[in-house]
């Protein structure tokens, strides 16, 4: 869920720079024909619904991760470990040999003592987007009911057009088979106009774009630039379709198309989920707009449409990855387990009757890679290209393509470097990986944690075997143990076994403790400090996980 | 029975029953399904409403109505003179003529009228 919310996040922060450019791309082409206004919000949405992107070198997007985790999920490592690390270091001759298992143990209730930590910012952020997406849902499913009680008592009229003794404005319900609901009060001189004005929806699907626009709307609530961007949606959509009926109807229906527009306005909440509403939206504006109506210039046209394909290049596609990254991919091949956190869509919505074509399928879907992915900028890529569905490949060379810009923009940087998720027993993997992915030059810090075995019982010894090269140096590493992620139960510190400080392998034990829990899943990740104390960006996937079994 | 009044689609609801009167209440489902496409909970409910306010009554599962559709009709025009005009008929006449002038056809029928009410009185 946590990593499901960033996700989002990362995502409509994307989304808004282009919203904002579509805007501004509204403005200057106020002119053209509205169906391309609308267009470009389609475009929005389209971000707004892919995690990911065809990457290109024309993007102008700076980073897909605006967000990533270290922001907001303070892994808090060192504030936990610094009061433990003294008696941890106390302990630190005994724990260079592996043959003396219990040496930790003492150790480890005094820093699991500290782990009440309170829950991340991370976390609460999440559980609040969840509440806020239930209400809108709750809004839309109470509106949609509130709207078929009033019209139970609707007449037939003919073909999808019905009469409705207690509603006073036109409106479209239904999303499978739309219909048309007419107040009775409506005048038969209007009637033609309202006709034409509701049936122009429809051929344009605006029965269906409406409540989708919403839908998206529900699920990033907390942006304020996609409110705007959805009213001004709304709003194009009723000057295009202004536009449809009136190319339908000819010239002649001008005047009195706009006299039954205004009596037919009544005024109504500026957000309205459902109805396509005759006189709802900005009515002195759709009459000028209305009574000003010429064929648009051809040039007009193609100018927009341009404009279009211009804004999908430019906006639809993800900043390439860096090519010296995607060297050190080599060809290690990780399986990796970090897939654990799966979730499920929150929401199955039911707008207007039609359960089956919008649901948050989409965003959850790719919920498992952005645990490793949200906090892998950076060399490490492997973990995440051997993860096992080809959408978790396109997200993660998306995620890598991050640390470029997170060099010109304001590096997220954190003295924590990310874990790489590297489960599988150490022996079959260590002799795979380590020839392989050895860059030949030293063009970046490299960390590659594994661990034997990776399920055990409480009171059972775990080994951790980290790989680190960095041209800085190595200082005081330390094997951090996550609960979930992001809460740190305790670290103990890494010995070196072999290689130097610029490049070695080092070696930790830990023993865990009788209280984990059978079934809970924990991680171990590895971090240092530098000579030059230059901080360690996050580097690899969310650590190594091994899971707790049944005593 | 004080209020007369009766939206388009309700209306056209009572035009079935007045047309068809005495008619069973299963049939009148029917019927209202057919020409209406509502649901029998629907019918129910509307003839319920329309015969607690006194137009209609359903004994035994017959409907029949307790006032005439002329008569209704009759009291509504009542209704909204007295709602709007005070209750005075010239000065219903008096606005209704200044947006539409009187056909000759129309002035023939008023004076009738008054010629037959008076003969009445």
């Amino acid at each position: 869920m946590d990593t499901l919310f960033l996700t989002i996040l990362n995502m409509s922060i994307v989304a808004s720079w282009v919203a904002a450019v579509v805007v501004i791309l509204r403005l200057l082409l106020h002119k053209a024909p509205k169906w391309i206004a609308v267009l470009l919000w389609a475009l929005v949405a389209v971000r707004l619904l892919c995690p990911f992107a065809v990457e290109t070198t024309f993007s102008l997007i700076p980073t897909t991760e605006p967000v990533a985790v270290e922001h907001i999920a303070p892994a808090a490592p060192d504030a936990g470990v610094s009061a433990v690390t003294p008696s941890v270091d106390a302990n630190t001759p005994s724990q260079a040999m592996p043959d003396q298992p219990s040496a930790p143990t003492p150790t480890v209730p005094v820093v699991v003592a500290t782990e009440p930590t309170p829950p991340s910012l991370l976390s609460i952020l999440s559980t609040v987007w969840v509440a806020g997406v239930a209400a809108m849902l709750l809004y839309t499913v109470i509106s949609y009911i509130c709207l078929r009680m009033r019209v139970r008592e609707a007449g037939f009229l003919e073909g999808r057009m019905w009469q409705c003794d207690r509603i006073d404005t036109p409106f479209i319900l239904g999303v499978i088979r739309p219909r048309i609901y007419l107040p009775s009060t409506l005048s038969s001189g209007d009637m033609t106009y309202v006709i034409a004005h509701e049936t122009a929806h429809i051929k344009r699907g605006d029965h269906l774009w409406k409540p989708l626009g919403f839908l998206l709307l529900a699920v990033y609530w907390f942006n304020p630039v996609l409110w705007i961007a959805y009213v001004l949606f709304c709003r194009d959509i009723e000057f295009a379709c202004d536009e449809k009926a009136l190319q339908t109807m000819g010239d002649g229906a001008k005047k009195p198309y706009s006299d039954a527009l205004i009596n037919c306005s009544i005024p109504r909440r500026l957000i309205a989920a459902c109805p396509l509403a005759f006189g709802e939206t900005g009515v002195k504006k759709r009459v000028v707009s209305i009574l000003n109506y010429k064929k648009p210039a051809f040039w007009i046209a193609a100018v927009a449409i341009v404009a279009c394909v211009a804004v999908s290049v430019f906006f639809l596609t993800d900043p390439a990855s860096p090519p010296e990254q995607k060297e050190t991919n080599g060809a290690i091949v990780t399986t990796t387990v970090s897939t654990v956190t799966t979730t499920q869509p929150t929401a199955s919505s039911t707008t207007f009757g039609a359960t089956e074509d919008t649901t948050t399928a989409p965003t959850a879907s790719t919920t498992p890679t952005t645990v490793t992915t949200t906090t892998a900028p950076s060399t490490t890529v492997p973990t995440t290209i051997n993860t096992t569905t080809t959408v978790k490949t396109t997200k993660a060379t998306a995620a890598t393509a991050a640390p470029t810009t997170k060099a010109t923009t304001p590096p997220t940087t954190k003295p924590t470097s990310a874990p790489t998720t590297k489960p599988t027993t150490a022996p079959t993997t260590k002799p795979t990986t380590t020839p392989t992915t050895k860059p030949t030059t030293n063009t970046g810090p490299y960390k590659q944690e594994t661990v034997t075995p990776t399920s055990v019982k409480p009171g059972e010894t775990l080994t951790f075997s980290v790989v680190i090269k960095d041209e800085d140096g190595v200082n005081s590493p330390k094997l951090s143990i996550y609960s979930g992620g992001y809460a740190t139960v305790g670290s103990v510190p890494l010995t070196r076994v072999s290689g130097d400080k610029y490049d070695g392998v080092y070696t930790a034990q830990f023993t865990v403790p009788e209280y984990f829990p059978a079934g809970s899943h924990y991680s171990g990740r590895a971090s240092y400090t530098r000579d030059n104390k230059r901080p360690v960006l996050a580097l690899g996937g969310g650590g190594v996980p091994f899971t707790i079994t049944e005593p | 029975m004080s209020d007369y009044q009766m939206g388009t689609v309700e209306a056209r609801f009572a035009d079935i029953i007045w047309e068809n009167e005495p008619i069973a209440s299963g049939e009148l489902a029917r019927r209202a399904e057919e020409v209406l496409r509502w649901k029998k909970t629907t019918t129910y409910t509307v003839l319920k409403r329309l015969c607690d306010k006194g137009i209609f009554q359903n004994i035994k599962g017959t409907v029949t109505s307790r006032i005439s559709r002329e008569e209704f009709y009759a009291r509504q025009s009542e209704q909204f003179v007295e709602e709007t005009f005070g209750g005075s008929l010239p000065a219903f006449l008096a606005a209704f003529t200044t947006r539409k002038s009187l056909t000759p056809d129309e002035v023939e029928q008023l004076r009738r009228l008054v010629a037959d009410y008076e003969e009445l009185s």
